[in-house]
């Protein structure tokens, strides 16, 4: 059942099981796995079912540092950011979840064999294709036998050593979530989803070790001031993104006067974005066109699901050259022969040396062609990234966020060694020759600074207390009856998309929240 | 087809060329007569599909190295020194093969030279030295 919150008289207290607030990738999911149980779920979105602008503008507010869009980076309506989602799916790898010495504050308090199954079931809600399971992101062979003897075009670039290896996207419709998932959630007897609904506090007990209740304000509509009503939940789930979660603990400051499970002062800390830098890393001149498949350059259709390989250094190479992860997308340009006046001579003259005789397999078709390389890469969790609430108010009177946000010259670092190590690796297999296009720099330039809309860190997991907001079961340390879902948990980023594991998460969340007795 | 000043010149490299032979002060009016060019440079030269091509990367290249500049042999020897070193001994039919393979093992190993951003092999750059050079040679006969 949906209901929208401006018709709910002010005052109201609304008693539930399990409170979710926010209905994106992690509400939704989180929901959808309690449809038929016992249990009665109240879903709490700010928006409603379609955008609107005085919802939208509640998202907006301050950053320093790099100049981040805080307002068009995310979507505040049923669905929350899947409205505008890529369907970008990956699993982070095992060595996204280690401590690396070389990557500050890494580690998660779970590894990804821990994640695995709840990646297989997370394939479903993304609607991915059927059967997949998560060694499927990484292996080609499969994807050969997937094919059933039809041709793919496909053949993984060889390149030699062990430096850079091949693995996929599998690509989601993608999924927006409210559209495919609001009908179920809709009619299921047990969840009551309230729409036009933000939740300006979570207010705990004295002691703060349990929430109480959420005090809930819907924004005025043609002159007639908002509702104020309350959720009593005996489980709260915060779901409303890697920025929100954070303001909104530290907006629940009325008890716990510097903010919920902010003792330690780590809520908002850590920030973390995916550089995506704009244009190309690299340039890839190749003596033929063929040595790369269509595979890398477009996604490929193999029976229900869509699959586009990418190049990733191996952990070996990772763990050697104590390096940040990186994913590269490669795709074709032009021929090498139809550069402009001014590239011709020189791309000539890199198309002769790649054409020496003597070179082996120098029978492969098609013309020389020039591809382009773009990225994204692994952030490192920095406590000086972070969300803090701004002196400017929103509509509804709430302090906005201020993000501090600026990538650190380490970062910079990496990405151009990782570019000179794929010419390196081009150079060696014989057929290809790379131009960087990044290159090391003491810092970051502002034109070399993209991102992903991924926002993630800000109330990181972590065994300890001391080094995390929430611990191995998404629970706020330190608070019985709260939990955290989004990527705002995850200690590292990795270098790939957030989505597909803020639904494992959320999935597993959802076991363990079925698996505790309600107290209260 | 652009002449190989033409299409330095829209390199920008037309000072560079110039630099190049000023900086190797007399020398380079000197090549006719003291300059017989090596047979194995010859032979690498040779290999190249697209000399004027190679060039425009070795003049680029060569502006940071003055010190192969400053000689007429500079280059060729130092081209001869890195091919002894992997073991080579004579010209003949398996200078291709060789080359082909020092390139690779010299990507292997990091050993890469920048050149306008491109990322050569030491032995690719110096390569395209040699091409600059024996294509600025004054014409013979």
């Amino acid at each position: 059942m949906f209901i929208d919150g401006r018709q709910v008289p002010d005052g109201t207290i609304i008693e539930t099981d399990i409170a979710i607030i926010g209905a994106g990738a992690a509400g939704i999911t989180l929901a959808r796995e309690f449809i038929g149980s016992q249990r009665h779920v109240t879903l709490i979105e700010s928006g409603g079912l379609e955008p609107d602008e005085a919802t939208q503008a509640l998202y907006a507010g301050e950053s320093k540092g790099v100049d981040y869009p805080l307002e068009a980076a995310r979507l505040r309506y049923f669905g929350g950011s899947t409205n505008h989602w890529g369907g970008f799916c990956r699993p982070l790898a095992p060595i996204d979840f280690e401590a690396r010495s070389w990557v500050p504050h890494s580690g998660w308090p779970i590894t990804r064999a821990t994640l695995d199954p709840f990646y297989a079931r997370a394939t479903t809600i993304c609607q991915l294709g059927a059967g997949l399971t998560a060694g499927d992101f990484d292996d080609s062979a499969a994807w050969r036998l997937r094919a059933g003897g039809k041709s793919l075009n496909w053949q993984s670039i060889d390149l030699p050593g062990d430096d850079f290896v091949t693995r996929f996207f599998i690509y989601s419709k993608p999924t927006h979530f409210g559209e495919a998932y609001g009908g179920e959630i809709g009619r299921a007897t047990n969840i009551t989803t309230y729409l036009n609904s933000n939740v300006t506090e979570i207010v705990p007990d004295a002691a703060v070790q349990r929430v109480e209740r959420l005090t809930v304000a819907t924004l005025g509509v043609e002159g007639h001031p908002g509702r104020r009503f309350e959720i009593r939940p005996r489980m709260t789930i915060l779901a409303c993104g890697g920025i929100e979660n954070a303001r909104l603990l530290l907006l629940s400051n009325s008890v716990a006067t510097e903010g919920l499970g902010n003792g330690r002062d780590l809520v908002g800390r850590f920030f973390m974005e995916h550089v995506h830098v704009p244009g190309q890393i690299a340039l890839i001149a190749l003596d033929a066109r063929a040595r790369i498949a269509t595979g890398y350059d477009e996604p490929q259709v193999v029976g229900d699901a869509e699959v586009r390989a990418i190049l990733m250094p191996s952990d070996a190479y990772l763990r050697r050259e104590q390096r940040l992860g990186l994913n590269i997308a490669i795709y074709p340009q032009r021929p090498v022969a139809e550069g402009s006046d001014a590239e011709r001579p020189v791309e000539a003259g890199v198309l002769g040396l790649l054409r020496l005789p003597g070179a082996p397999d120098a029978t492969v078709a098609g013309e020389a062609t020039l591809f382009g390389a773009s990225c994204a890469a692994e952030p490192i969790p920095s406590p000086d990234n972070r969300v803090t609430l701004s002196t400017d108010r929103d509509a509804l009177g709430l302090p906005r966020t201020r993000l501090d946000w600026r990538p650190l010259p380490v970062e910079q670092r990496d990405l151009a060694r990782n570019v000179d190590a794929l010419a390196r690796n081009f150079g060696a297999w014989g057929h290809g020759i790379v131009r960087a296009l990044f290159t090391e720099r003491p810092d970051w330039q502002d034109e070399d600074i993209g991102w992903g809309n991924h926002h993630m860190g800000t109330t990181r997991m972590a065994a300890d207390p001391q080094a995390g907001v929430v611990d191995a079961d998404c629970r706020v340390h330190g608070i019985d009856n709260l939990y955290v879902a989004g990527s705002s948990i995850f200690p590292t980023g990795g270098p790939v998309n957030p989505t597909f594991t803020i639904v494992a998460l959320a999935m597993r969340l959802a076991d363990h929240l079925k698996s505790r007795k309600l107290a209260g | 087809m652009l002449s190989r000043r033409q299409t330095l010149t829209m390199l920008g490299l037309g000072t560079v060329s110039t630099g190049l032979m000023l900086g190797a002060g007399g020398l380079w009016l000197d090549y006719r007569r003291r300059w017989e060019t090596p047979a194995l440079a010859q032979t690498l030269f040779a290999l190249l599909p697209d000399p004027d091509g190679a060039a425009a990367l070795g003049a680029l290249w060569l502006a940071r190295h003055p010190e192969l500049v400053a000689s007429p042999r500079a280059l060729p020897d130092h081209l001869a020194a890195r091919l002894a070193g992997h073991g080579w001994v004579a010209a003949g039919d398996g200078l291709a093969a060789m080359v082909v393979a020092i390139v690779r093992d010299e990507f292997r190993r990091g050993q890469v030279e920048d050149v306008q951003g491109w990322r050569l092999s030491e032995f690719q750059a110096a390569l395209c030295g040699l091409a600059y050079h024996m294509t600025s040679l004054p014409r013979m006969g």
